[in-house]
């Protein structure tokens, strides 16, 4: 058994299982949150217990069993959802948006949008351009100050997201888990080894739609339009109530917010160089 | 979580037909809403129920002139002046949206 501690901002939690996990490397759900051995604050463990024809898999907490099944990746799923929900539970200080983050230059950019919408596959396509990476799902945002904290962990990515770029072909990509609905875990750090941005203050909104039939454009939307659609992507607005609306309203009211339609990434690459580009001159003028 | 729906014609004919609106109606809004202004509307939370509304720039004039001292008509007559409209297409927008409102327990007679 080999036991692997992780930490993201102060949670500690450790990962126990055989070296190799029915084949899966159990250390690529959270590559980035690497840490040193030692206490921790959550532990979890994944073994086999009967081998054979029937193998059974056991996920446990320091409370006891929270699963089994015969099925490894349904029990890796189950792992990498209730780690998720421990990460989340812990840093509910922070305001979570289910968005991905970028960096360039010290600018965020936060593609906001639900699953599907192509968060995951612009921030591939944008980590490949040069780009740092805060998550390709989740940023926590400071309520006081709204800088934009990293939640770094593998990309989820299909593998017809991944024959998108062939950049990635001969790296070691889309080689980890795969999950019931075909995504693959990717590791960033074999496009760049420093992948994982430092906070940053946002200052795009990006909510991007994949749409064939539209063609590629970047197109600037109203503040309500925004934050519509930020509301229904904040994971614990519930718990930050007023608050959390006060949050969203000064984010929108400093960023500049945009509808992406995309179905071309090297077009959405494009779009989001002039995007960084036109922001720079402006600023220099300034 | 709700948006405006401006220009549904049939609650409309039934806010005029039910009488929910009649001449001295002077439309308040709720007291549990916090209202937090944007370039092109407003977000509403409703502090009692935790819900959250956004309002486009129409709909967020109109919450602004339910004081409990403007009529429907007055308000409908400061929207056209402000938007450009028609006295009758201002009055059913503003009907449109405070119905709207009402429903959502935003506004209340005042």
């Amino acid at each position: 058994m080999e036991r692997n501690c992780y930490e993201l901002l102060g949670f500690r939690f450790a990962l126990t299982a055989d070296r190799l996990f029915a084949g899966i490397p159990l250390w690529s759900l959270y590559p980035a949150l690497r840490s040193g051995p030692g206490p921790c604050d959550a532990e979890w463990t994944v073994r086999q217990v009967r081998g054979g024809g029937s193998p059974l898999y056991v996920l446990c907490d320091q409370q006891g069993v929270v699963h089994e099944t015969g099925d490894p990746v349904e029990l890796l799923e189950q792992l990498e959802w209730t780690v998720l929900l421990a990460l989340l539970a812990a840093q509910n200080h922070f305001l979570q948006l289910h968005a991905a983050g970028l960096v360039k230059e010290d600018r965020g950019l936060l593609l906001v949008g639900p699953s599907g919408s192509g968060k995951s596959t612009q921030a591939l396509n944008l980590l490949l351009a040069g780009w740092r990476c805060l998550s390709d799902e989740i940023v926590l945002i400071e309520p006081g100050g709204s800088m934009v904290w990293p939640f770094p962990r593998s990309f989820h990515a299909k593998a017809a997201t991944l024959r998108l770029f062939p950049e990635l072909r001969g790296l070691d990509a889309g080689r980890g888990f795969a999950d019931s609905s075909g995504k693959s875990r990717l590791d960033p750090s074999v496009i760049r080894e420093d992948w994982v941005a430092q906070p940053a203050r946002p200052t795009w909104l990006v909510f991007p739609r994949y749409s064939p039939a539209v063609g590629d454009s970047l197109t600037p939307i109203g503040e309500t339009e925004a934050i519509s659609m930020l509301i229904e992507q904040t994971i614990n607005l519930t718990s930050f109530g007023e608050g959390g609306i006060e949050v969203l309203v000064r984010l929108v009211r400093s960023c500049a917010c945009y509808r992406l339609n995309t179905s071309d990434v090297r077009r959405a690459r494009a779009l989001f160089s002039e995007l960084a580009g036109v922001r720079c001159t402006e600023e220099a003028r300034a | 979580m709700s948006k405006t729906t401006a220009g549904d014609t049939e609650k409309i004919e039934n806010a005029w037909r039910d009488g929910l609106m009649p001449g001295d109606y002077r439309p308040m809004k709720s007291v549990t809403i916090e209202q937090k202004d944007l370039r092109d509307g407003c977000v509403l939370y409703d502090t009692h129920k935790g819900a959250v509304y956004t309002l486009n720039s129409t709909a967020s004039f109109v919450l602004t002139y339910c004081d409990g001292d403007s009529t429907v008509e007055e308000i409908a007559r400061q929207s056209a002046l402000a938007f450009g409209l028609k006295p009758e297409e201002a009055m059913r927008d503003i009907i449109s949206i405070i119905t709207f409102l009402q429903g959502e327990e935003l506004v209340g007679p005042g």
